[in-house]
């Protein structure tokens, strides 16, 4: 057989396993796919009233005007010779470290703690107060966006990785 | 000398019965397609079909059926951060056949006003549970903060359900992410917002099966993985 003869047998021969071969390479596959999303609300800003002090009492309602839940806290100041007479109270609130009072539930958006009371106990005699004296009471009050166990159950309301973590401040 | 004339007589028998070949070669997939069979002598024939399936709590789901019902946000539930929800992901080889699965499992964050993915956002953030704890390799080569791979580590038969994963959590470090606004508030302090506020987290579960026969071929075919399978059916990542 001539070099021309090899050549085309081999030319056909190349072609002829060129189309048998890629069958053998495909494999059994599948595939599937799904996705969703969910939308998150993270603000947590708050509202803050304090009506006019009526027998004595200041009356603190806090409010959630945020999409995600906040614990608060607060402390009142009187100056250091009435301090001690600073008298707090409040269904739900307890007293906790550093003179602040918190709030054992996380506040939902929309609601509103129950209200914190302070009294001013001993309160100054009429003989006692000349004219021209002020008395006041600064209120300080804070709040938080409330953590979770896994379990969906709060943190505790005085639990210090709520109070004490510091913000990571980034670019918008 | 001798004059060329061109081909003998062997060369064109040869020539020819390589051209017949290669044109029955071809066309066998045609030659097929004309062959009838008389109905009395059909036999049903069951044909190696592979399939998958993605399963939310137990319902199938494509496209974008995932997350739909994870809180009851009609009565003003909301995600809370730290919090594991009930996710409970599965796949199944709804086929004929067994396979080995891959899943790769996508995590990411979209704009509320454009819906557009936000590539600067944190997927890390966003946490399924660990499916290594449902008997699924990590492929920390092929994985990265918005995708995780995983591989099956043993062959899947059919109708056979495997846990993904049963929660998905956002990360309670979350509400402490914050940027600076240019407004200030009564007492000069600049006003800070969370970066995630008011964002859609996104889930998108890939899943993909490959025959058994062959396996280590055909998973590097088809996925362009490595992989070693033992004797007794067991996939494992080529170092």
């Amino acid at each position: 057989m001539s070099r021309k003869g090899y050549v085309l047998a081999a030319v056909a021969a190349l072609m002829l396993f060129g189309f048998t071969l890629p069958p053998a390479m495909a494999y059994f596959t599948c595939y599937t796919e799904a996705e969703g999303v969910k939308a998150v609300h993270f603000s947590d800003s708050t509202t803050f009233e304090e009506p006019e002090v009526q027998d004595w009492v200041k009356h603190l309602k806090i409010t959630n005007s945020g999409k995600g839940a906040v614990f608060v806290r607060a402390t009142a100041f009187a100056g250091s010779k009435y301090q001690k007479a600073l008298v707090y109270s409040g269904k739900g609130w307890v007293e906790g470290d550093r003179g602040y009072w918190y709030y054992v539930n996380p506040v939902e958006p929309g609601d509103t703690a129950e209200e914190l009371l302070v009294q001013i106990n001993n309160v100054p005699k009429d003989e006692e107060v000349q004219n021209g004296d002020s008395f006041n009471v600064a209120v300080v009050y804070e709040a938080v966006p409330a953590r979770y166990e896994e379990d969906g159950t709060p943190k505790k309301y005085n639990d210090p990785e709520l109070w004490e973590q510091d913000l990571i401040v980034v670019d918008e | 000398m001798k004059k060329n004339k061109g081909f003998t007589i062997s060369t064109l028998i040869l020539a020819g019965v390589a051209t017949v070949l290669l044109v029955v070669g071809g066309i066998s997939g045609a030659r097929a397609a004309l062959q009838f069979t008389s109905r009395v002598y059909e036999v049903p024939l069951a044909m190696e079909e592979i399939g998958i399936g993605i399963l939310e709590n137990g319902e199938p789901r494509d496209f974008d059926t995932l997350l739909l019902d994870l809180i009851d946000e009609e009565n003003g539930e909301e995600i809370k951060p730290g919090v594991a929800y009930a996710e409970n992901v599965d796949v199944t080889n709804n086929g004929e056949i067994e396979e080995y699965i891959r899943v790769i499992v996508y995590k990411y964050w979209r704009d509320s006003a454009t819906g557009d993915k936000n590539t600067a956002l944190d997927p890390a953030l966003i946490i399924p549970e660990d499916p290594v704890k449902h008997g699924w390799i990590h492929d920390e080569a092929q994985s990265t903060s918005e995708r995780e791979v995983y591989y099956y580590s043993t062959p899947v038969k059919k109708d056979q359900v495997l846990d993904l994963f049963d929660t998905i959590m956002i990360d309670e470090d979350i509400v402490d992410i914050v940027y600076q606004t240019d407004k200030a508030d009564a007492k000069g302090n600049l006003i800070t917002k969370n970066v995630y506020d008011d964002k859609y987290f996104g889930i998108k579960v890939e899943a993909a099966g490959v025959q058994t026969h062959n396996a280590e071929d055909a998973i590097l075919s088809a996925w362009g993985a490595e992989v070693d399978i033992s004797e007794n059916g067991t996939l494992s990542l080529k170092e």
